[in-house]
């Protein structure tokens, strides 16, 4: 399975706590039970809006299909497999990054 | 639990009480305003009615009060506004009241008539000053331009100007010029010579000239540009056609003398008595202005005063007279948690009436549906209001505000999805809650203001809602933010080298491999790699559908579980029997089964090692295509090496949920309608022979004792009816609402890409600038997109969604259990009266 501890721990405690525990703290007086019913409502909604999105990328079928700027972007960017060194062109050393659009 | 979760409990009460104290009860029940009378009186005429002549003196009043107040709004007095809530007078004081108002209507009319009279003299007296101006500027040019010698003209100082200038024919005598002066409207000059000219023949001699200063109409009040003219004629005859035209043109002739010096006399005097009428005037309209002011003082509480007596009469109206003539009835529904309130404040009316006998408070059973009634707070208000435009709960039934103030925001920021709208519907909607009280007493007018201020709690909980959901769509103003580091790299395994890049254009990312794809997806919400990739959209589109079809079934899954919360209370375990399981039942195997195959494939297929052969990315089923199949009991080809099924079993499980659902429908559709004719039966039975049996007791000739004598008729065709259309309706409606629910799909796919749109053609370019002109090219662009944003993206959006959200509650989510055929409770309340708003009750 593609889940990862860490972040499902983290979220579902935070959703447990906010709809589980926070309603008998936090409810008093005459709005009571709006505020009950409104804490349990939203954490299982954003819980479960939370899981889904989890889900569904969990184990991708498909993977990002990139355009090849993009690709050299997330490569210099992102990644660090890419330094402005690698590129070995007759253009002089100070060329800037446009020169490398295709 | 709250009230809101269900209406509270209504009961029926009689009212006795004495004619001395019902004035002051019934002000104190205003006050308090949770007592909705019943009409007593529904087939007498208004005018027929015990207190119609109070009723009227009221208006009348009210009639002053409003001519007061449109004459200090004239002369721009504000009206004093302390906030504070003055009692209903007592009936002696309304004679004072009346004797007032009166005396302040009277005097106020005066003052205005003589304030028209006086600006009618003044200004005739200026259009006459402007007549001898003008005509002596006339006579002067004549005299310079006469052809007579200059020592001539010295000589005969006095001769005057009808003297005729061409020598006289001899034996006819000198003829004598005659003139007029006056003066008319500027636009109707034209007309007016015209006339003179035909009807004259052109024997008159017209001069004009026109008055620059605007005259101020005294009636009207508008301004008006007037013109001089002084007409000179020979002989009488012309002289009467031209008074009567100028009398036809509405030209006011002024009499003008003839020498300069006679003129120069009348014109002191005319500023004379022009600078005494102007002193006058002056004095009259600063008499009015403090009347004026005195009575702004008072005028709101006047007219709260007013205001209350009257619906306290429009109230007792509604009651009646009993046997004795010494006391009034009154039917009213009375909240139960409230009884001890409502009878504090009777006692109190009482005692300050002096009256001695006590108010009675008879509390009857019945058979009439009683209101409906809610309390709610400023929050809950507008969640309330929502859910009674589609219909007003029945009584006691579950009241579905209370959820839809969790729900709403949630489903609406499903389909808005964007942190940064999100952000900016914040900020509004913050501004509107934290600045209440000032927003409520500056009393805003405009009906659209009106609707997004009493919907701010609405906004405000729809916008963290949807900052929320824009955080896991990765969606800020269509940019994501990466900020636990994407989990797709561009490994060696993507083949990423110069030759495939620019041969091909691209490349696509392949998930199993370890160095491509972390194998642990990104920790909270999308991937911000998918922002930039091309096939977004396909990636995107299937995770929305699916979740769209699970929180849909949640959704309705939610709602039967209320209409079990109803069967509950109301002891119907008919309905619990054969309606709340069939319907679970039906609705978990089909979509429930649904839900359950979209979870396993997220689980159970998947790229890399991990995954078994005939669980890869190629094997990947369809889950919509197996749901069909489902029905249509068929198998479709699948690839080598892959299975035909997503489980084992799945054959046998399908067909066993297939065959649960299928034997719900005639639950659903059959035993109800049978079960409650046995019923209806089983009680006529018991009840003839009860009655056989107290007759028998009690002889022969009693009559029946039953209360209200309410024979239930029970119709089986309708109940039948009643049940298959019921059933009907839940079954294709099952299919029908859960795709329904896709629009969350729809919306939010259009939201996002209407977004990205208008920042790739609208921001990019700005972004795109490099020189300092770029600067200012960004400034202005930046502009016109933030207006984009705001009205399209924020603005319509925000309404589309809040449209779909409303339909979704109203129609998919209530269906399944809400009756809504209650009428709201509309007690007898002052407090629209003391917000000054113009409806009264009654």
């Amino acid at each position: 399975m593609g889940a990862d501890v860490v972040p499902v721990a983290v979220m579902t405690g935070f959703w447990a706590v906010v709809g589980i525990i926070l309603p008998f703290i936090v409810a008093k007086g005459p709005n009571k039970g709006v505020i009950q019913t409104m804490l349990v409502i939203t954490a299982a909604s954003c819980w479960l809006f939370w899981l889904l999105c989890y889900m569904h990328q969990m184990n991708p079928l498909i993977g990002p299909q990139l355009h090849n700027t993009t690709v050299l972007a997330v490569q210099y960017l992102w990644d660090g497999t890419v330094t402005l060194d690698n590129f070995s062109t007759p253009a002089p050393p100070t060329t800037t990054p446009a020169a490398f659009n295709i | 639990m709250g009230s809101i979760f269900r209406s509270e409990e209504m009961a029926l009460c009689q009212l006795f009480l004495s004619s001395e104290a019902a004035y002051n009860c019934i002000s104190e029940l205003g006050e308090i305003g949770l007592v909705q009378f019943r009409d007593l009186n529904p087939d007498v005429n208004a005018f027929q009615r015990k207190f119609v002549h109070e009723v009227r003196r009221c208006d009348e009043m009210e009639r002053k009060l409003r001519y007061l107040e449109k004459e200090v709004e004239k002369d721009n007095l504000p009206i004093l506004d302390t906030g504070e809530n003055p009692e209903a007078p007592q009936p002696r004081e309304m004679i004072d009241l009346e004797a007032t108002f009166e005396k302040l209507e009277n005097e106020l009319r005066e003052v205005n008539a003589n304030a028209e009279t006086l600006r009618r003299n003044a200004l005739e007296l200026t259009e006459l000053k402007h007549v001898l101006q003008t005509t002596q500027l006339f006579f002067e040019e004549q005299e310079t331009h006469s052809s007579l010698p200059l020592e001539q003209r010295d000589s005969e100082p006095n001769s005057s100007i009808t003297q005729n200038l061409l020598p006289a024919e001899e034996g006819k005598g000198p003829v004598q010029l005659g003139f007029v002066a006056g003066v008319i409207n500027r636009e109707r000059m034209p007309m007016f010579e015209r006339m003179l000219w035909r009807v004259c023949r052109g024997n008159v001699f017209v001069r004009q000239s026109e008055i620059q200063q605007p005259f101020i109409d005294p009636v009207t009040e508008d301004e008006v540009l007037k013109t001089v003219f002084i007409i000179f004629f020979q002989g009488e005859q012309l002289k009467t056609k031209v008074k009567k035209i100028c009398e036809g043109c509405r030209a006011t002739l002024y009499p003008c003398p003839e020498t300069s010096q006679e003129r120069k006399e009348m014109g002191q005097g005319v500023t004379g008595r022009l600078n005494d009428l102007t002193t006058v005037l002056t004095q009259t309209t600063d008499h009015r202005h403090r009347m004026l002011a005195g009575a702004a003082k008072h005028l709101r509480t006047w007219f709260i005063k007013v205001r209350k007596i009257k619906a306290i009469y429009h109230t007792l109206n509604m009651l009646n007279l009993d046997v004795t003539n010494k006391c009034l009835i009154a039917e009213c529904w009375i909240p139960t948690a409230d009884l001890a309130r409502i009878q504090g404040a009777l006692r109190k009316g009482t005692e300050k009436s002096g009256s001695s006998m006590q108010p009675i408070v008879n509390r009857m059973h019945t058979t009439i549906a009683p209101p409906t009634f809610h309390r709610t707070n400023k929050f809950t208000t507008g969640f309330q209001t929502l859910i009674d435009a589609y219909g007003v709960a029945s009584y006691r039934e579950v009241n579905p505000a209370l959820y839809t103030t969790a729900t709403f925001p949630f489903l609406f920021a499903v389909m808005f999805g964007d942190a940064g709208h999100g952000f900016l519907m914040m900020l509004f909607a913050g501004w509107m809650v934290l600045r209440e009280k000032a927003l409520i007493a500056a009393r805003m007018s405009g009906e659209i203001w009106n609707i997004f201020f009493g919907g701010r709690y609405i906004l405000l909980l729809m916008s963290l809602f949807s900052i929320y959901t824009g955080i896991i769509y990765n969606d800020v103003f269509s940019r994501s933010f990466n900020i636990f580091g994407s989990a797709w790299h561009i490994g060696p395994n993507a083949n990423a080298t110069e030759e495939i890049l620019i041969e091909h254009g691209g490349l696509t990312l392949d998930p199993k491999y370890p160095d491509i794809y972390e194998m642990k997806p990104y920790p909270v919400g999308f991937d911000p790699m998918w922002q930039i990739a091309v096939n977004k959209i396909a990636f995107q589109n299937s995770y929305k559908m699916k979740i769209s079809i699970i929180i849909g079934v949640f959704h309705m899954v939610f709602g039967i579980m209320v209409s079990l919360l109803n069967h509950t209370f109301f002891k119907n375990t008919v309905s619990i029997i054969c309606e709340f399981i069939p319907q679970m039942i039906f609705l978990l195997s089909l979509f429930g089964y649904l839900s359950f195959m979209i979870l396993f494939k997220w689980v159970a297929f998947g790229c890399g090692e991990d995954f078994p052969a005939d669980r890869q990315s190629r094997c990947a089923p369809s889950v919509l295509i197996y749901f069909i199949n489902m029905f249509m009991l068929k198998q479709d080809p699948v690839p080598t090496g892959c299975d035909v099924f997503m489980y084992a079993g799945q054959f046998e499980v399908q067909i066993v949920l297939l065959v649960l659902a299928l034997i719900c429908i005639p639950i659903m559709l059959f035993p109800k309608p049978f079960i409650l004719r046995n019923r209806h039966r089983a009680k006529v039975a018991t009840r003839a022979s009860s009655e056989e049996w107290l007759e028998e007791i009690q002889g022969a000739g009693s009559s029946a004792t039953n209360h209200g004598g309410e024979e239930e008729e029970f119709e089986f065709s309708e109940v039948f009816i009643e049940q298959t259309i019921h059933t009907i309706e839940f079954v294709l409606g099952s299919v029908s609402h859960t795709a329904s629910y896709l629009r969350l799909w729809a919306l939010s796919l259009a939201h996002a890409q209407l977004s990205e749109v208008l920042w790739n053609m609208v921001m990019h370019i700005g972004l795109a600038q490099s020189s300092i002109v770029g600067c200012i090219v960004l400034y202005a662009i930046f502009a016109f997109w933030a207006v984009l944003t705001i009205s399209i993206l924020v603005i319509m959006e925000g309404l589309s969604a809040f449209l779909h959200t409303l339909r979704l509650h109203w129609v998919e989510f209530q269906s399944k259990f809400y009756k809504g055929e209650g009428y709201a409770f509309v007690p007898l309340t002052f407090k629209h009266i003391i917000n000054g708003e113009e409806e009264g009750e009654g």
